[in-house]
């Protein structure tokens, strides 16, 4: 990867970026309040499950398959993955934050860059022709701005873990230095993720995390909330 | 009643059911007991459903709980498609195992995958890989210390009241403390709850009750006991 390609991903992948990450738990927030996770190794647990259970197997899959997209120019497919996608999150709050993150992505990403793939496809998303999920629309920028593969599913798993963890810091009485211990001890899950990633097409998505789904589902029914998921 | 002719599945076994139901049609499809799959030495447990519904038609889908005994493997699927006017309501169940002989998560594998699709598009799809050796499932955001689980999902075409059949689920489980449990809306013409039980009787006891919940709304007919037991 290319000094410039490098930048655009730090850029991307930031906590600064405006994708909206901050505003959202992933179900954490339920699970705070029930007391279900109360210190750092119950959010290490849940980052795991979140990561193995949905973030992989789903989001990064979608991610590499929209790559791929991208790099062939096909956006029939790309449309269509996105669509399968929207059937693959049957909990609102998580497919509402999902759209969102992507929706801002791609608004920033036509803000900065011209591209005749992410104007088509950010052009379906505004029409609300298309959902615009954030894995899909990270991973037609990540091709568009020469991010290899791998790296994109890494950058796309580390956002999605200090997303989860910025919310931890919030939720619970837990220092900067006890979050940045969860970040890095995923590092090498998310390494490894991100290569078993690389084999796999959009017939091989899945997930299996019910209780966080559930957790997420009953969000909406708690009485305060600080996050919109 | 779909009537398993061996009582039960094993290695090698591919069973396809295909279902046509032609316009306006009513069918309740259930099973007599609870479908076993044995212990598999080699190639896994295949059970394939399609089912079609044609315009205006209406489908209970309600198969007892899967129970996989000690290394099974089992691969199931099932295709809904539906017509303009069609309305389903469709469960899904699952054991940890043959928990009275003290087998829990004890399985080689379960790969399952439900899809419903209206007018040819995606509405739902839920593709579940569970290798409790690789990741164990009684891990917190997973299934935690849940022994069964099980959802309840409903489709209508044309069918205005989801957030007053979300509300309905919602009461229903409030009156069930001891299991966890969440509904949420789909991004169009669907609804799912997903239930997490420590026994079966909570399962089964759950299912009931959103079954008739759904039933009521979004099929318009009242709640009716199946008499199996």
């Amino acid at each position: 990867m290319n000094t410039s390609s490098f930048l655009s991903l730090l850029q991307f992948a930031d906590g600064l970026f405006p994708a909206g990450a901050y505003a959202h738990s992933f179900g954490l927030e339920t699970c705070v309040q029930t007391g279900a996770v109360r210190s750092a190794a119950g959010v290490d647990a849940f980052l795991r499950v979140l990561l193995e259970g949905s973030s992989a197997p789903t989001d990064s899959i979608a991610a590499l398959c929209a790559w791929r997209a991208s790099n062939g120019n096909d956006l029939d497919s790309c449309l269509s993955l996105d669509e399968t996608l929207d059937a693959m999150k049957p909990v609102s709050e998580l497919r509402d934050a999902s759209r969102q993150m992507g929706r801002q992505t791609l608004r920033v990403a036509t803000h900065l860059i011209s591209d005749p793939f992410l104007k088509a496809f950010s052009g379906a998303v505004e029409s609300s022709a298309a959902p615009g999920h954030h894995a899909v629309a990270f991973g037609v920028v990540g091709n568009m701005l020469g991010w290899p593969p791998e790296e994109t599913v890494c950058a796309f798993l580390y956002s999605a873990s200090a997303a989860l963890v910025g919310a931890a810091l919030r939720l619970l009485s837990l220092g900067q230095l006890a979050g940045q211990r969860i970040l890095w001890n995923a590092g090498p899950l998310i390494a490894r993720l991100a290569r078993e990633a690389q084999e796999k097409d959009r017939a091989d998505m899945w997930s299996f995390a019910p209780a966080q789904e559930i957790a997420a589902m009953r969000h909406a029914t708690l009485d305060a909330r600080l996050f919109r998921s | 009643m779909l009537l398993n002719p061996t009582g039960g599945l094993v290695g090698g076994d591919h069973l396809t059911t295909r279902i046509f139901q032609g316009a306006r049609t009513r069918v309740c499809l259930t099973t007599p007991s609870s479908t076993r799959v044995y212990r598999t030495a080699r190639d896994p447990a295949v059970q394939e459903t399609f089912i079609q519904l044609n315009e205006g038609a209406t489908l209970e889908y309600l198969p007892d709980h899967v129970i996989p005994h000690a290394a099974a493997a089992f691969r199931q699927s099932l295709r809904v498609e539906m017509a303009p006017g069609s309305r389903a309501v469709i469960c899904d169940a699952l054991a940890a195992g043959r928990l009275a002989h003290g087998e829990r998560w004890k399985f080689r594998e379960i790969d399952s995958r439900t899809e419903v699709f209206m007018r040819g598009r995606p509405l739902f799809i839920n593709r579940t890989k569970i290798n409790p050796e690789a990741c164990p499932p009684q891990q917190l955001g997973i299934m935690g210390e849940f022994n069964y689980m099980g959802s309840v999902a409903a489709f209508a075409d044309g069918f205005e009241g989801w957030e007053k059949l979300a509300a309905s689920m919602n009461e229903a489980l409030v009156r069930l403390p001891e299991i966890t449990a969440g509904v949420s809306l789909m991004a169009c013409d669907g609804c799912l709850a997903r239930v997490l039980t420590h026994s079966a009787f909570d399962l089964t006891h759950a299912i009931r009750v959103l079954w008739g919940v759904a039933r009521e709304e979004v099929l318009e007919l009242r709640p009716f006991d199946l008499r199996k037991y």
